[in-house]
């Protein structure tokens, strides 16, 4: 091998250079990565799946949007509480329809307007039908639900089941 | 490199200077006898780094308050990816971060590199040493768990045993009564995550310009061989030394949890706080000192030995020798990291284990239920707990067993208004805090 006395050899210049790049690399690797997976991966505990008690049907009136409390368990974070929340309900007979509380649009809370016989969000004036679906208004899809049951004249909610898009 | 590329930080060095400034950082002149005893600098740099990352991300998912910090810390180590991870690296990293400024501060002393004109460096060195220490006094507290508790007691104690100086520093960190509570704890939190910070990140940017004002200290003989520059031996050396420490933490961070005691318990009077390792040598230190003499111990002493660090440029004033020849600076540097290693294992040696009254088996194990369920969050239990809740002492001449187990399992079954979450606890957890809880007078 022949090499330049003067000057270091080139060899090791490029074995140091190439060296600090792989551990540096290596190091931000094993930093980012679970930096990332720690500020992205969704917490492992979370909401408990289900049946809520929303009180009894024989209070509700027929036919008209009544709003309805009940209490729901919250996981937020480390804080685990017991909370009051509500939502708007729709006895039709037999048949129960039940919104959450909170506009489609950007999370406001709505009401049923008696005189207009619609659902106002007073945020940005999206209107909601009966039914709601959208009417007017800058709302992306109608109403979202709670799947609900009844067991012994008891109303239940389940799940959230997103309303259908515009 | 791509034309392009050069282009474009050829348009930014043009507009800022940053290109040429790194540049010239890489490209300094460093003595012949320069190699790997200059690492430590550069090591307590990136572990400073470290601790600022991973600190920024607990604080994402921490609530600084007692007693919810003591929950938000369960909820990073159990619930959250990479949770204990990030708690290990700063936990480990902060011990890491003590021994590498220390041996930097060795090294720098045995080779007398704080020598004329590189006293200023050395002085904010040290500063940045008593940084380091403050940086893990404060963060001690934050975990809000029994350990956390007992030592910032003590700790608050120290700090009030100086006249005049002693009430003031109380009073700042909220211990004027002598107890440690929420506001302590906002104290010594603004401390380890502002302010703290901020100093040590000044003093850094003003060490390293002092430094590279001064070069790096060369040994006698280095005047008559050609410098080396900085990049790429010596980074090849820092990067290696900084990769082979930041292993160590790392794995520690991953195989050793980072301890985490019961929620803290000011009642707990069995509990026998400790300090953090690099602390228990002044601990020790305390106990020769008694009674009216404790200040001498506990203040008086560390002062001089700091001030003396501080002063020894001005100290130390002989001519810049070969470090081989440094046998008094070698000897004084022995001494201090046997005396070190004598006072720590001693305190280490005479702690005695904790003994803790008898209790049925249910019951203590009940008592782990209603830690582990962190049941104190909203009720009193021997004097300790928030009022959310009602107290608890007495339950047991109140209510039957059965009616304690239905209230854990369903708070609105018997009181519709309660605000307290139903607990699905395994039977037999259930049955074991409902005995403890039995238990309690």
């Amino acid at each position: 091998m022949c090499e330049n006395k003067q000057a270091p050899p080139p060899t090791r210049r490029t074995f140091q250079e190439r060296a600090i790049y792989v551990l540096a690399g290596l190091l931000n690797g094993a930093l980012g990565i679970p930096a990332l997976a720690y500020i992205f991966v969704p917490a492992k505990g979370g909401q408990t799946e289900e049946w809520l008690e929303a009180g009894a049907i024989s209070g509700l009136p027929d036919g008209r949007p009544t709003e309805v409390s009940f209490k729901r368990t919250r996981v937020d974070g480390w804080r685990v509480t017991n909370e009051t929340a509500t939502a708007w309900v729709i006895r039709q007979g037999n048949s129960i329809t039940a919104f959450t509380a909170l506009c489609t649009h950007l999370g406001c809370a709505y009401h049923w307007d008696h005189e207009v016989e619609k659902f106002e969000c007073p945020c940005h004036t999206s209107f909601f039908s009966k039914d709601g679906s959208v009417e007017t208004g800058p709302a992306p899809r109608a109403l979202d639900r709670y799947e609900t049951k009844v067991e012994n004249g008891t109303l239940f909610f389940g799940t959230v089941v997103e309303g259908e898009s515009v | 490199m791509a034309p392009f590329i050069e282009q474009a930080l050829e348009a930014v060095d043009e507009r800022t200077g940053l290109v040429s400034f790194v540049k010239e950082f890489f490209a300094e002149d460093i003595p012949a006898s320069s190699g790997w005893h200059q690492v430590f600098g550069s090591i307590a740099m990136f572990l400073f780094q470290i601790q600022v990352l991973t600190g920024a991300l607990l604080a994402l998912n921490f609530s600084p308050s007692p007693p919810e910090a003591y929950l938000s810390v369960q909820y990073i180590m159990n619930e959250l990816t990479a949770g204990r991870m990030m708690r290990g690296l700063h936990h480990w990293g902060a011990s890491a971060m003590v021994i590498v400024v220390v041996l930097h501060m060795i090294q720098v002393g045995v080779w007398g590199a704080y020598k004329r004109p590189r006293e200023a460096t050395w002085m904010v060195g040290m500063v940045l040493l008593l940084l380091t220490l403050g940086f893990g006094l404060t963060g001690y507290l934050l975990p809000w768990d029994n350990k956390a508790y007992w030592a910032t007691v003590v700790t608050t104690q120290i700090s009030g045993l100086p006249p005049i100086a002693g009430a003031w520093t109380k009073e700042f960190l909220g211990a004027a009564d002598g107890t440690v509570g929420a506001l302590t704890f906002a104290r010594f939190y603004t401390l380890h995550t502002m302010l703290l910070p901020l100093l040590t990140v000044g003093l850094i940017v003003f060490h390293v310009i002092l430094v590279r004002k001064h070069g790096v200290a060369p040994q006698p003989g280095d005047e008559n061989k050609p410098t080396k520059k900085f990049y790429p031996g010596q980074v090849f050396k820092d990067t290696t030394a900084i990769f082979i420490v930041f292993t160590i933490v790392f794995l520690m961070a991953v195989m050793i949890d980072a301890p985490l005691e019961a929620l803290a318990n000011p009642a707990d009077k069995e509990y026998i706080p400790r300090p953090d390792w690099y602390f228990l040598f002044l601990f020790q230190i305390l106990k020769f000192f008694p009674g009216v003499w404790e200040v001498v111990g506990a203040v008086i002493l560390p002062t001089i030995a700091i001030v003396a660090l501080i002063l020894l440029p001005f100290i130390d004033r002989s001519r810049i020798q070969k470090v081989s020849q440094r046998k008094l600076a070698m000897g004084i540097a022995a001494f201090g990291v046997i005396a070190w290693s004598g006072l720590t294992t001693a305190a280490i040696m005479t702690t005695p284990k904790i003994e803790r009254p008898q209790a049925t088996p249910a019951q203590l194990a009940g008592a782990q239920v209603y830690e582990a369920n962190n049941c104190s969050v909203c009720h009193v239990v021997n004097g300790v707990g928030e009022m959310i809740g009602p107290p608890l002492n007495g339950i047991g001449a109140r209510q039957s067993k059965e009616e304690i187990t239905a209230k854990i399992t369903n708070p609105q079954g018997t009181n519709p208004e309660s605000a307290m979450p139903p607990y699905a606890l395994p039977p037999e957890e259930l049955d074991n805090l409902a005995e403890f809880l039995m238990s309690l007078h």
